[in-house]
């Protein structure tokens, strides 16, 4: 078979990046044989939409090869890349990654065909301002082109690597390596934001790259830290490698005998301590937690719609994933230290964005901070180390990562129509966009976790999980329940409930491109809501590996 | 006196052992066809209305609840045929979710309570679906309506069959949500939306109390999986090592053969009614022993729990204080206000007090405090139910004030009498507000019972099932509404073990019993008002100079519907622009692919909707409510008789042992279920006569005072009563200002903490960001100072000085021979010179 267990990762990681290189080949030609814009803008789509679909298709087979049962790496690849510092390329994924390359790739290909231009009558499209002949306002900064018909190529390319690079860092098992493909998404995010965005794209672009940078640079500081700590180790061609090692599952065996605990202390603090603090602060900011959050509503509100759908529906998931993936695995002393000041800031984001939210005047920001509560319960749940609270917490990242691009979709509809986000503005949606409202209730219901849909459950075991551990904050967190329906439904009441504003009068309800991106998540999210174990079964027995390094138990 | 022994000694001659469980395979039927009923009209109901007419979508509703029925029966016949303590069916699907100790399956079971429960919401369930028909006759967005109502019948559905408190918990907030939909079915109606939201937010505050009081169960039962800070929380009744066993558990396989076992009984944290129960109940387990022992943070940890779930019973069955939603709630179609807020959805507390009763019995404190908190919410819903002239509010008060009736029942560990409660509730409460639903289609949308009066002309059959409703709501022993509300109420005088704050007061019993009683005798003064003033009379709502060619009444609905619409339209405008919004959503949700059918529908739709979205106490527009009110169709009429029938019939179920010296048959079958041994004192026999007698008269006094005062609305006492008591009344008819006081102390609060923090993260968390920005920004500017005219300028002089000394030098460069031939020698002698002054 062309896909198998020892290429299937590899496969899912690349085939974006071909996609990437084949959009480059196609400008070539298109500068040699002079072809027409439309030509090479459908080219680009089509190129997008095959590889992206591809690398889906890898992500499911790869997950439908994965073993359950059995605990450690799976799907492993790996070679000596670089041996003078003994870099190798070593993908391979346990529950946790796989779970993730899963979402990766769904979420990719959703936001892929959230990025085709508008596909219905020649209203919508002038309502998005796709027309070359509209009127004459098209250079109106209130009305701006769409994303989707600006420069295509370049779109298409940005987005396609930065799947590879998403991809890649969930299933890179070399430190240098998942380095290396976690810079590769800082680019194309910056592009993406900074040139597709809204009215204040530079700014948002801006203070995403650097904000990201700052914790990447702490990050790359504690990884050489952890390297030249680390004790040698296997490689990939069956020597030893020289003094030291980047490979994660190695450092997590070392970590685990306690390899670091006798590092010489920096500034009269214990390495592991430090290390531990460099690797989560530059995760944290990814996640992101409080007070580092401040990039993501405005990454969020400038950001293109399937941009807001990966930046909530994976990017925000690497830095849960890489805490897991580093500092509990490898520095499981320090995280039991560290393990109540995570609770207490999971607990913080949870309560204070849930009432930021309450606070908000635009639904895209509404959104946005309600991410910055959900990652609160993971942050919770793996504070805790009891085997209900870490799958709680990671199945909140798989559940959240499907509710949230949905979020970020409906709010994306509205968008392209109304050119706003005023939740104030709007009123009596409901009665001239039936569909649409149906198809938002449900996001939001199951964003607020109502039992049924997906996010229900994660909180729920999270609550369950953090309960005998962190009694008092899991009552303080359980409140967001109540806060959580007061937003959402608040806004629902503004926003489709009551008299139409006959401003809106005449929009057009979902059209198929917003379908076929919406319907399979809200599929997903209802066979999640009564069959959660679907993700679990995958992700338990590696998660329940990890904490038991750190907490016997 | 076997009598008040009965359940203590039905029980206490055996000792309990594990539960007898049937499995079977088709329990799953019951939910599945309401939703699959749901989600046909969810997809393609507008398509199928605007196809083949409002009937298919009807018929799809109520097949699929007959066919609910029809398996809750055929379960129920394999109920009757089993021994009394093995009925309990069980069905699994699927394991939903299992990590660690917490494993959660998709199960259903039905014992004898829950059985109960199931035919009640499938039988009254689909008598309301066909009452729909004739009262939705006229909505555009008919399919939206029965796609909600077959929802709320799964969750409903969902919550009763639950074989575990998450499956329940599904259910739970199910109902919550079909109830919010349905409250704000007419949603252009800011009022009525909003009413959505209230309800739905109001039970999410019980709700977490109900996850606090499910996570301190589950901790409760198992203990923490590590010590943390040194203080060891595990309970130890079980080795810990034991218990830390199951934790890795993956699967759902392995978490069971990891479970640790007790004499073959599986202890430890569950979230499994069957296996609580069994550990609970069964003394060699110890797990009771420990259970009342333990005590965390001072309190005794059963009492916590108890007090934890039952926050969730108030929210859900609107009890003090979050009882506030449920008067609002009546802004949904008045059928929804008797499936949901009358017969079933609010019950769902009781239910799980019920479904909990070995729990609850075992800690006396959390038992005082729902009974008392039952009590207070009877007496008080009871007293504003006393001035409200919107007949539907006067049901919704009355509901409160019924589902505090049951809570004493509960609380005071009658469990199987507040079950009855429940049950001889559902009927003639659904029979009272069905019946109120027939008055107000009958009166053209009117709700208010001032422009009511003399009814009994005109809807003879509303009337009768509606005084028969009051006669047993009023607790006249023809009627059911007796048999309960007197075992309730015996029960209570007769309990002894109450406690509060850990404190023993026998008192509290008796107490409870007074404001019982006093609470009945109200509840029979005001049902008897609201049949007085709608019934009694002459009709004050203008009546008479319409058409009397009203053979189909739905014919003269529509024609006075539309005449009204523009009568208010010529009036003045208030009503009428309520009201012809108020049916534009549902008619454009069909009309956007309809147009041409809607069309039709609209003129008739228009003036309906006026009526139910003016509000309640709005008089504008109302007074020109023409036309004669009429009967309702035969499909609402039949329910009506029907379900009075079952007012009648299910009073055959309660019969006191006082008189027969046999237990009663709904305490019979229900006595698998509700196990708990609540001591009782013993009271001489002849009392209970007494108490009956005394409960009797208390309906006596309720219904004379209510004649006295209301009959053919001729008395003008309470006008003058009212002026006499103005701020009382003033006080009483805005329901104390509770909603009030909600705003100040919760909303307003929430809101503008809301706004703080969001302008907080806007300036100074997002400033802090930017101002780290700025200074880099302005570090870097003094950089390029720094560079421009410090390095570069030095670079710049270095440039400047070679180009210079270059300019300089050209003129050494001359092409002249004998130039360079100078300079070659000069070089060659410097040369010389250095190497000799070197070397």
């Amino acid at each position: 078979m062309f896909l198998n267990p020892g290429n299937v990762l590899s496969w899912a990681t690349f085939f974006p990046l071909a996609g990437a290189a084949a959009i480059v080949v196609l400008l070539a030609v298109r500068y040699v044989a002079n072809l027409p814009k439309k030509l090479v803008d459908d080219g680009a789509r089509l190129i997008a939409l095959l590889a992206s679909g591809l690398s889906l298709v890898a992500a499911i087979a790869a997950w439908r090869m994965y073993d359950p049962t059995e605990t450690g790496v799976q799907l492993t690849q790996h070679f000596v890349w670089i041996r003078s510092f003994n870099i190798e390329y070593l993908v391979g994924a346990d529950g946790l990654s796989i779970s993730m390359v899963l979402l990766s790739g769904l979420i990719s290909f959703v936001a892929t065909i959230a990025s085709m231009p508008w596909w219905s009558g020649a209203k919508a499209a002038e309502m998005a301002g796709m027309v070359e002949h509209d009127h004459g306002h098209g250079d109106d900064a209130h009305h701006p082109k769409h994303f989707s018909v600006r420069m295509v190529p370049g779109y298409m390319f940005m987005l396609l690597l930065l799947q590879t690079g998403m991809m890649g860092t969930f299933v890179a098992l070399d430190m240098f390596l998942f380095y290396v493909f976690w810079e590769v998404m800082l680019l194309p995010m910056y592009f993406l934001i900074g040139v597709w965005g809204g009215p204040r794209k530079e700014y948002a672009a801006i203070k995403f790259f650097l904000y990201t940078l700052a914790g990447s640079v702490l990050m790359l500081l504690a990884i050489i830290g952890i390297y030249y700590n680390s004790a040698p180790a296997m490689l990939a061609d069956g020597t030893m490698s020289a003094g030291h090692t980047f490979n994660i599952i190695a450092l997590g065996h070392q970590g685990a005998q306690g390899q670091f605990l006798s590092a010489a202390p920096i500034l009269g603090m214990a390495f592991t301590k430090l290390a531990f603090v460099a690797l989560f602060i530059g995760f944290a900011i990814k996640i992101p937690m409080f007070p580092f959050h401040t990039w993501l509503p405005d990454a969020h509100v400038e950001a293109p719609t399937p941009i807001s759908v990966i930046l909530a529906g994976v990017l925000l998931k690497m830095g849960i994933y890489g805490i897991l993936r580093f500092n509990y695995a490898i520095l499981p002393d320090a995280t039991a230290w560290a393990a109540h000041a995570m609770a207490v800031f999971g607990v913080i984001n949870i309560i204070y964005a849930a009432f930021v939210c309450l606070g908000q005047k635009d639904l895209k920001k509404l959104i946005a901070y309600s991410s910055v509560s959900h990652m609160g319960f993971s942050l919770l749940g793996m504070a805790a180390m009891t085997p209900a609270g870490i799958s709680g917490a990671v199945l909140n990242l798989f559940t959240h990562g499907i509710i949230s691009p949905m979020l970020f979709l409906i709010v994306g509809v509205i968008y392209d129509r109304a050119h706003h986000r005023e939740i104030e503005k709007f009123g009596g949606l409901a009665s001239e966009l039936p569909e649409y409202t149906a198809i938002m209730g449900l996001a939001f219901f199951a964003s607020l976790g109502l039992p049924g849909l997906a996010g229900f459950i994660a909180e729920f075991m999270v609550f369950t999980g953090a309960f005998p551990v962190f009694t008092g904050y899991t009552i303080i967190s359980a409140t967001a329940v109540i806060i959580t329906a007061a937003y959402y439904l608040w806004a629902i009441h503004r926003m489709f409930l009551g008299k139409l504003n006959p401003v809106y009068k005449g929009y057009p309800d979902l059209n198929w491109r917003e379908r076929i991106s919406l319907y399979p998540l809200a599929a997903i999210a209802i066979v999640l809501g009564f069959y959660p174990q679907a993700i679990l079964g995958v992700i338990n027995r590696s998660l329940h590996l990890i904490i038991q390094n750190i907490r016997p138990l | 006196m076997e009598h008040a022994n009965l359940q203590v000694v039905g029980h206490a001659a055996e000792e309990l052992g594990r539960l007898a469980v049937h499995h079977v395979s088709y329990l799953w039927l019951i939910p599945l066809f309401p939703l699959v009923g749901a989600a046909i009209n969810a997809l393609v109901g507008w398509k199928l209305q605007r196809m083949f007419g409002k009937k298919i979508v009807h018929r799809i509703a109520v097949t699929a609840m007959l066919a609910a029925f029809a398996v809750a029966l055929r379960a129920f016949w394999q109920l009757l045929h089993l021994p009394a303590d093995e009925r309990f069916l069980q069905d699994t699907l699927w394991n939903m979710l299992t990590a660690g100790r917490v494993t959660v399956d998709l199960a259903f079971a039905l014992d004898p309570l829950s059985m109960m429960m199931v035919l009640v919401v499938t039988g009254i369930g689909t008598l309301i679906h066909v009452f729909s028909i004739g009262y939705m006759a006229d909505e555009p967005a008919y399919w939206r309506f029965f796609s909600y109502l077959n929802l709320f019948i799964f969750a409903m559905l969902l919550l009763v069959m639950g074989d575990n408190f998450a499956v329940m918990f599904f259910g739970w907030e199910g109902v919550g949500l079909a109830s919010y939909l349905l409250i704000a079915f007419w949603y252009t109606d800011p009022e009525k939306a909003k009413a959505g939201m209230k309800a739905f937010v109001a039970n999410r505050f019980g709700d977490f109390g109900f996850i606090a009081g499910l996570l301190l169960l589950f901790w409760a039962l198992g203990g923490a999986w590590t010590p943390r800070d040194g203080i060891l929380r595990n309970t130890d009744y079980q080795p810990a090592a034991e218990l830390n066993a199951v934790a890795p558990a993956a699967t759902a396989a392995e978490a069971d053969a990891l479970a640790p076992r007790v004499d073959g009984v599986k202890v430890g944290p569950t979230l499994n009614f069957r296996e609580l129960r069994d550990q609970v109940v069964i003394e060699a387990t110890g797990v009771k022993e420990r259970l009342v022992h333990t005590h965390i943070w001072g309190v005794s940890i059963l009492a916590l729990i108890g007090i934890l779930l039952f926050v969730g019973a108030m929210g859900k069955s609107a009890q003090l204080p979050l009882y506030v939603w449920l008067p609002d709630a009546m802004a949904g179609p008045t059928p929804v206000s008797a499936l949901i807020h009358a017969a079933t959805m609010v019950t769902a507390g009781v239910y799980m007090v019920a479904r909990l009763n070995f729990l609850f019995a075992l800690s006396p404190s959390a038992m005082g405090w729902v009974a008392l908190i039952g009590a207070a919410t009877a007496i008080f819903a009871a007293s504003i139910g006393f001035f409200q002239y919107d007949i539907k509010k006067v049901l919704a008060y009355s509901t409160v004030s019924q589902l505090g009736f049951m809570f004493i029942g509960v609380g005071v560990g009658a469990y199987w009498a507040g079950t009855y409660h429940l049950l001889t509730h559902a009927f003639f409460k659904a029979t009272l507000f069905l019946g109120s639903g027939s008055v107000i289609l009958g009166c053209h949308h009117e709700q208010d019972m001032r422009k009511m009066g003399g009814l009994k002309k005109y809807m003879p059959i509303t009337r009768w099932t509606y005084l028969f409703a009051c006669i047993a709501i009023a607790g006249f022993p023809i009627a059911n509404g007796f048999y309960s509300k007197d075992e309730i109420l015996w029960k209570a005088f007769t309990s002894r073990h109450l406690e509060l704050f850990g404190v023993p007061t026998p008192w509290l019993g008796p107490l409870i019993y007074a404001i019982g009683i006093i609470a009945a005798t109200g509840t029979a003064f005001y049902m008897y008002r609201s049949y007085y003033m709608t019934f009694t009379g002459e009709y004050r709502g203008n009546s008479g100079h319409h058409d009397e060619h009203n053979v189909d009444p739905h014919a003269a609905v529509a024609a006075k519907a539309s005449a009204l619409s523009h009568a208010v339209h010529a009036d003045d405008g208030a009503a009428h622009a309520f009201g012809s919004d108020a049916h534009a959503p549902s008619h454009g949700a069909v009309s956007l692919r309809a147009a041409d059918h809607a069309h039709a529908v609209h003129a008739t739709a228009h003036g309906h909707d006026a009526g139910h979205s003016a509000p309640a106490h709005d008089a504008a527009g109302h007074g020109h409510h023409g036309g004669t009110p009429h009967e309702s169709p035969w499909t609402m009429t039949l329910v009506l008789a029907l379900l009075a029938a079952g007012s009648f019939f299910t009073l055959f179920l309660g019969i006191p042992a006082a008189w027969t010296h046999t237990a009663p048959l709904l305490e019979h079958w229900l006595e698998p279920t509700l196990l708990a041994e609540v001591p009782f004192a013993n009271v001489e026999h002849v009392w209970e006569y007494v108490f009956q007698g005394t409960g009797v008269l208390a309906a006596v006094v309720g219904w004379l005072g209510a004649r006295a005062l209301y009959k053919d609305g001729i008395s003008d006492v309470p006008a003058r009563l009212k002026a006499r008591f103005e701020a009382a009344w003033t006080v009483v008819y805005n329901k104390y200002y509770v909603d009030e006081l909600y705003a100040l102390v919760v909303l307003r609060p929430s809101v503008a903490l809301a706004r703080a923090l969001s302008r907080f993260d806007g300036t100074v968390i997002d400033g802090l960001v930017n101002f780290v920005g700025a200074i880099g920004r302005t570090l870097g500017r003094l950089d390029a100072a720094i560079d421009k005219y410090l390095v570069d300028g030095l670079v710049n002089a270095v440039a400047q000085a070679t180009w210079g000394i270059g300019r300089q030098m050209r003129h050494v460069q001359t092409g002249r021979i004998q130039t360079y031939l100078y300079g070659a020698l000069g070089g060659a002698l410097v040369v010389v010179l250095l190497n000799f002054l070197i070397s």
